[in-house]
């Protein structure tokens, strides 16, 4: 029905898929798949750079658990080591809007700082625009983020294997909850936090252990999990089967969205990664992982197989069995 | 385990199913709430239950019930200068027979998504240059709220603040139901919509059609338990009321809320989407309200517009048929491009079944 953007465009969901598919793609002289940052090619190589940029604005600028610089530096970081490369150099690019008290604008410049200092990263250039009043929402961050990785290593979507071990290293939708609750105008409170982190440290030392053993790795930001699912079952074009019970949820996550109707697989995470793994080391690389604190709720969920192609199969936890889907547009609670 | 986990367990839900599959006569129920098709979908108990029990839902969707012509109207309402449209976010997608609320937003129209009608109503008192039109969208679950918004906006003289009131309540749609469709043999009555009713209005549709059913909670072992129960009235034919979720509900539901409904509203003639005009089974404002009512206000009037070709939503949402049994389901018409309203609300018949899908 729509020939215009709506919000549902930007809601990491089917929609913005379709986005990517129909319009970027065609117009962009590489198609632009769906891992989270790109290979630059440099043949014959030990090392390759890897390369991802990404547009962060969040509402409020200050949440339980995080902040607009902590998303924007830990959300590229997370890009880069999706790919299993190193992350070494950040661009800032700010869009400000008229109004915007310059003491926020320091308080984000030295949080980013302190987010890239603890990561290890250089910021090494960036622009800044002024937007009338009106004309934006706040402060937009934009950063662009520059890794290197191996190039033995091929980690990446559409390498999933029938048999092989889906891995979260967390809880999921706890970032989602929090920015829900943190709304002013959201009539419920709570004690939820962001779970906003920044994975190097957990996931680098796996992947220089296993190697080509993991295949795919993805954080599940916007959408979340359902999403990264879906658009791994179908890159890989594989079906990938989800245990409900064993998949990680906080209770009170769960006390608060059951009510609302709104459904924790697309619930954002800003502080966790989906990875696909060879099922001969899930079991170490699990226990890798639960032993630094970022991962300690880590829990194999899944496997694919080859039931229904490019789709996710969801086993309830009274042992039924249903799709597990994108979800659509904005996640809105329902009426009643 | 938590008394609330109880009703999630799988092991008590296991040996439900068993005793469930023990029936093996043929049984059709029918769910008449949304969040009720949802939890069966999404626990997979549709696909749980044996071949002889058929299951149907109902339409327990607020969104989905609403009509094309006044989802036209509020888009029509949306376009008078100087209005903004208040609504829960269910609504913006709804079609109507051209456009819908998210378009219309998109095409610069002043549409607020808010969380309930108290936000519209604080919205209107720090805008007083706006007139703010609320859209009234829900069954007896949300009309006590918005009634008591109306209330306070009368007490504290905020002149600039209407509602569009397309409630709608649910005991007329039962028996409107029972007569097309005399399939039905048990219905899971709406857990929502009975906290606040109670459950003596059941009553008089049992004596009518000797019809019976059981209020249920949201969880696999609320749902299971009542399907059990239908069955074992329906092995004994005795068709009762029966009241599964006394955690949540009282017999004469919820005196209060009921009384700011009956103080705000009157029932008068509704228009249900693919179901046509139900005698009573809307709410209009009562003269002392009369100015908060945006129709009268802004002398809006809903057309009758016919359902889009080939839509079937008003046999799905009187469980005539399945949605599959659509012939737009999945093709024509997605949760992305949604023909008809029951493939708009996540609660609706149609995306519940597309989402969740028969494997
Ligand atoms: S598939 Fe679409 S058109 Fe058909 S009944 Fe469902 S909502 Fe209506």
């Amino acid at each position: 029905m729509s020939n215009i953007i709506t919000l549902a465009h930007g809601a990491g969901g089917r929609l913005t898929s379709e986005l990517i598919e129909n319009v970027f793609s065609i117009y962009l002289e590489k198609p632009l798949k769906f891992d989270d940052a790109a290979v630059l090619d440099f043949s014959g190589r030990e090392n390759e750079l890897t390369f991802c940029t990404d547009v962060h604005l969040v509402k409020p600028i200050f949440f339980p658990g995080g902040n607009l610089s902590l998303l924007a530096i830990y959300g590229t970081i997370n890009d880069l080591v999706a790919m299993g490369s190193k992350p070494l150099y950040l661009t800032l690019g700010w869009i400000i809007e008229e109004g915007v008290e310059i003491s926020l604008i320091k308080e984000l410049a030295n949080e980013i700082k302190k987010a890239s200092d603890e990561c290890n990263v250089k910021v090494v250039a960036g622009d800044t625009k002024v937007v009338p009043k009106g004309q934006g929402d706040g402060v937009y961050l934009s950063v662009s983020g520059v890794g290197q990785k191996k190039s033995t290593l091929s980690i990446n979507s559409r390498n999933i294997k029938e048999n092989d071990v889906f891995i979260i290293t967390g809880t999921i939708a706890d970032h989602g909850c929090a920015i829900m609750l943190a709304r002013e105008d959201f009539p419920l409170k709570s004690n939820i936090k962001s779970d906003c982190a920044c994975l190097d440290k957990l996931i680098l030392p796996a992947v220089e252990r296993f190697q080509n053993e993991i295949h795919a790795m993805r954080d599940p930001t916007r959408g979340g999990l359902s999403t990264v699912l879906n658009e791994f079952a179908s890159s890989s074009n594989i079906c990938i089967e989800v245990d409900e019970a064993k998949v990680p949820i906080k209770d009170e996550i769960y006390g608060l969205l059951d009510p609302l109707g709104l459904d924790p697989f697309t619930m954002t995470c800003e502080g966790k990664m989906l990875i696909a793994c060879s099922p001969d080391i899930a079991e170490e690389l699990l226990n890798m992982l639960k032993s630094h604190p970022l991962g300690k709720d880590a829990a194999i969920i899944g496997t694919a197989t080859n039931k229904v192609s490019r789709r996710v199969i969801l086993n309830t936890k009274i042992g039924g069995k249903r799709f597990l889907d994108m979800p659509i547009g904005e996640n809105l609670p329902r009426i009643c | 385990m938590n008394w609330l986990d109880e009703f999630k367990s799988p092991e008590i839900s296991q040996k439900i199913l068993d005793q469930i599959k023990e029936f093996d006569f043929p049984y059709t129920f029918m769910e008449v709430c949304g969040t009720h098709t949802v939890s069966i979908l999404r626990s997979g108990i549709k696909f749980l239950l044996p071949k002889n029990i058929k299951h149907i839902s109902g339409p327990g969707c607020p969104v989905c019930v609403t009509s094309q012509g006044d989802c036209d109207l509020a888009i029509l309402a949306a376009s008078i200068p100087n209005i903004c449209i208040t609504t829960f976010g269910d609504m913006l997608k709804v079609p109507g027979s051209k456009s819908n609320l998210a378009q219309a937003r998109s095409e610069g129209k002043h549409v607020e998504v808010v969380y309930g009608p108290l936000d519209a109503l604080k919205y209107a008192a720090e805008h007083p240059e706006t007139e703010v039109i609320f859209l009234g969208i829900g069954f007896e679950t949300t009309a006590p709220t918005i009634a008591a918004t109306i209330k306070k906006a009368k007490e504290q003289n905020i002149d600039n603040f209407s509602v569009l009131s397309f409630h709608k309540v649910v005991p007329p749609a039962l028996d409107a139901l029972l007569s097309t469709n005399p399939k039905i043999d048990g219905f899971i009555y709406p857990g929502h919509v009975s906290t606040v009713i109670g459950t003596k209005p059941y009553r008089g549709i049992l004596k009518k059609f000797n019809k019976g059913g059981v209020v249920a909670g949201f969880d696999p072992v609320d749902i299971l338990s009542a399907i059990l129960e239908l069955l074992k009235m329906q092995k004994d034919n005795q068709p009762k009321v029966v009241n599964n979720y006394s955690r949540a509900v009282k017999d004469e539901g919820n005196v209060n809320a009921m009384n700011f409904i009956n103080e705000v509203f009157v029932t008068e003639d509704a228009e249900w989407r693919g179901m046509g005009t139900i005698p009573n089974s809307g709410l209009g404002f009562r003269d002392e309200y009369k100015k908060f009512c945006a129709k009268t206000k802004f002398n809006l009037k809903s057309k009758k517009s016919p359902d889009p070709p080939g839509c079937r939503c008003g046999e799905v949402l009187q469980g005539l048929i399945e949605p599959y049994e659509c012939p737009l389901f999945g093709k024509a018409c997605t949760p992305i491009r949604p023909v008809g309203p029951c493939m708009v609300s996540t609660e609706g018949s149609c995306a519940a079944h597309y989402k969740y899908g028969k494997i």
